[in-house]
């Protein structure tokens, strides 16, 4: 009897192996994506998934890894949630196979800073999407941040609102910013103010808000008392739209120059139809610059991404998208998949062509200390229900346009 | 209208224009507001401020009666009551979405809908845990509460939905007084609905027994009234309220899994603050809070708004601890 179990526990065991060992297959390289797929920050994640999970077809359609004698991609998603104290130990798990190469991952700051000392500890190269200054910021020689830093969208801003003034004459002397309360907004808003000073604007307006505000009113009320001919709100998700639904039903007509998230979601579209045309926002990402529409092969990338999901190409889905080209090239480099000769090879090597390159403007390359050193963020205006790259110069491929209402 | 030859900021509708006939309030500011105006503006602004706050107090009071009842009736806690609202509002996007039904009509499909899954939920679940220890009821209703949010992320995905009506921008205009549309149907289809929940109670003879079971469980099984059924029904209504508090969220809110969080922590508070199991206490303490909220948020800082809610909060358990109204009378 005893002998019998025996065997069944072995046949069982050998049948587990069999079954598992074909995922696993020794070609295939593994790509770690970590993204929230659930809480509060999924709907981010999912667009994360989308453009990473879109790379990886791409790059196995198109013959794997070539130096690798043609190793596929296979990413191994990892929902980290959207608390910031899960994300290290959801890393943890994830890396401990100890068969993942490099990985991809995280959106929002709050969960990279949280798990970037695991990603250190583990050795193994993740490129970010976070904007946060504080990522590059602390010597960690495994990270590596493809994305405009949170400071600079405060100066895009700014420096636009200046372009425009000039460009069209615009009497523009009060501006005014409101921010949600937490590190994102109150960070990105002393930088909105400093430039906005040092530009010469007077501040009309300075105020933070609860993000989880179920009504704009009061701070619509603010911004039509202040008189402000500017509002820049720094935002999330459902304050945004908030903001310019209450906007636009107490018929206040500032102009408004978004700070990203809500702004340039395609959810937004789908709430407020062409009411949000006119918007204009910064962004990390947008899917019509200068150097994905020059381009056929990056063209066809965003032209799919519509196909497929109906919509334009969001930032968090193209971000992800060269991402995982990033390592794609990296690893063409490096002829391994080591993720210590990974890093390495990140660490040194610049893209200038591929589809890595649909960030703009069209070529990486990461410094000492892990950061984009090419990257700017871009100012998109609403136009017909789509997003349009209008500043700066060498990404746009639109004319700001001047709704009459 | 005012707005539309000049509008009160630079209008940005023609540049062309802007500089030469709108030149813009910051460019005549100084020479035109005069004391008396200010005054005026002020006067607006307070009285805006309070009817924003009293629209906001209309949804928080539905979701917060029902809350209120099932505490009232069963003396459980249901944690996962925002859960429901976010059930009312995705059952209104769905019917919106595949049949182009306004939610002012989904909502009368909706309440007997979730008047049904919530005596369903009560008879399977939430009936094994009263008369147990709270952290039966809590775990219980936490969980449900998860489940919840999860199984609709995994069904209807991430995205925040809308629900478009044609009215969603619209206003009414009483003087310099804004009402949103939406928002005043939201307040109307509130009041309206806790009011018929308070008739309910003390004009029909089921509602009657209900409030029976909630003051005299043993009395009332004696007087022949099942409590298991009025259980059921205590259920279904509080969570069909909530749900159509959802429903009427659905024109001006985004739809997503997690949306419940975002409206049940006052709903909590509006129900300690009337006191519990109170149902005028608590829409009393609903426009209450509301308004607070709202005066708090134009007049001392937008990001304090909650703040404002908690001292009053503190100030009301510290002063009445049961509750504006006191504890426990269902009408």
């Amino acid at each position: 009897m005893r002998a019998q179990r025996l065997w069944m526990v072995i046949g069982i065991f050998g049948l587990a192996v069999a079954l598992v060992s074909p995922a696993l297959a020794a070609e295939d390289v593994q790509i770690a994506l970590f993204a929230m797929l659930s809480g509060p920050g999924a709907a981010m994640g999912k667009m994360s998934r989308d453009g990473a999970e879109m790379a990886a077809e791409d790059i196995n359609a198109s013959g794997g890894i070539k130096a690798l004698g043609g190793a596929k991609i296979k990413l191994v998603v990892a929902d980290v949630t959207s608390n910031a104290a899960q994300g290290p130990s959801v890393t943890e798990r994830t890396l401990s196979t100890g068969t993942i190469s490099a990985a991809v991952g995280y959106g929002a700051s709050q969960m990279t800073l949280t798990s970037l000392p695991v990603i250190e500890k583990s050795q193994v190269p993740l490129v970010t999407s976070s904007i946060s200054d504080k990522i590059t910021q602390q010597g960690y020689k495994y990270v590596f941040e493809i994305c405009p830093k949170g400071s600079q969208f405060g100066a895009t801003q700014v420096y636009f609102l200046t372009y425009l003034r000039k460009k069209y004459s615009l009497p523009i002397k009060q501006v005014g910013f409101v921010y949600e309360n937490t590190a994102y907004g109150t960070s990105t808003a002393e930088g909105l103010k400093e430039t906005a000073v040092k530009e010469g604007y007077k501040i009309g307006l300075f105020e933070a808000y609860d993000a989880k505000f179920t009504d704009a009113s009061p701070l619509v009320t603010k911004i039509k008392a202040s008189g402000v001919d500017v509002i820049f709100p720094v935002s999330y998700t459902t304050d945004a739209e908030l903001i310019i639904s209450t906007m636009q039903a107490m018929r206040v007509n500032s102009l408004v120059i978004g700070g990203g998230a809500g702004f340039i979601w395609p959810d937004i579209y789908k709430s407020l139809g062409d009411k949000i045309n006119g918007v204009f926002s910064v962004g990390s990402w947008s899917w019509d610059s200068k150097n994905i529409m020059s381009d056929p092969q990056r063209r066809s990338v965003v032209e799919r991404y519509k196909k497929k999901f109906g919509t334009f190409m969001p930032e968090q889905a193209g971000e992800h998208y060269a991402m995982v080209w990033t390592l794609k090239d990296a690893m063409e480099k490096a002829r391994s998949t080591d993720p210590k000769k990974i890093r390495d090879t990140l660490a040194s090597i610049e893209i200038t062509r591929g589809l890595a390159a649909i960030m703009q403007p069209g070529k990486i390359k990461f410094d000492k200390t892990g950061w984009n050193l090419y990257v700017h963020p871009t100012i998109i205006q609403w136009q017909q229900g789509e997003p349009r790259t209008v500043y700066p110069e060498e990404d746009a491929t639109h004319d700001v346009v001047w709704p009459v209402k | 209208m005012r707005e539309a030859s000049c509008p009160p900021h630079v209008s940005f509708c023609n540049p062309g224009r802007a500089r030469n006939s709108c030149r813009g309030r910051s460019g005549r500011a100084g020479g035109e507001v005069r004391v008396g105006r200010k005054g005026e503006i002020y006067t607006t602004t307070l009285i805006q401020s309070i009817v924003n706050g009293l629209m906001m107090g209309g949804v928080y009071a539905l979701i917060a009666v029902g809350l209120t009842l099932i505490f009232g009736v069963m003396n459980v806690v249901n944690f996962a009551h925002g859960e429901f609202v976010m059930l009312g509002m995705v059952l209104t996007y769905l019917l919106h979405h595949y049949l182009g039904w306004d939610p002012g009509l989904s909502i009368l499909l909706v309440i007997p809908i979730m008047l049904g899954v919530g005596a369903l939920i009560q008879k399977t679940l939430i009936s094994s845990v009263i008369g147990q220890a709270d952290e039966a009821q809590i775990l219980l209703t936490l969980g449900l509460s998860v489940l919840l949010t999860n199984a609709v992320l995994l069904i209807m995905g991430p995205d925040y939905l809308s629900v478009k009506t044609p009215y969603k921008l619209s206003v009414v205009a009483l003087g310099p007084v804004l009402f949103s549309v939406p928002r005043l149907i939201a307040f109307f289809v509130g009041l309206v609905f806790s009011g018929i929940l308070w008739l309910f109670l003390n004009r029909t003879n089921l509602g009657k027994a209900l409030r029976a079971v909630a003051e005299k469980p043993e009395v009332a099984t004696i007087m022949g009234i099942n409590p298991k059924r009025m259980h059921w029904l205590a259920f279904g209504i509080g969570i069909s309220l909530a749900a159509g508090a959802g429903s009427v969220l659905t024109p001006f809110f985004y739809t997503f899994p997690s949306v419940g969080g975002m409206f049940v922590l006052i709903a909590f508070v509006v129900v300690v603050l009337g006191g519990m199991g109170n149902i005028p206490g608590a829409i009393l303490g609903a426009l209450v809070i509301g308004i607070t909220e709202s005066l708090t948020a134009q007049f001392v800082a937008l990001d304090l708004a909650m703040l404002g809610v908690f001292i009053l909060f503190v100030l009301v358990l510290v002063f009445k601890p049961a509750g504006i109204l006191g504890k426990g009378k269902l009408y």
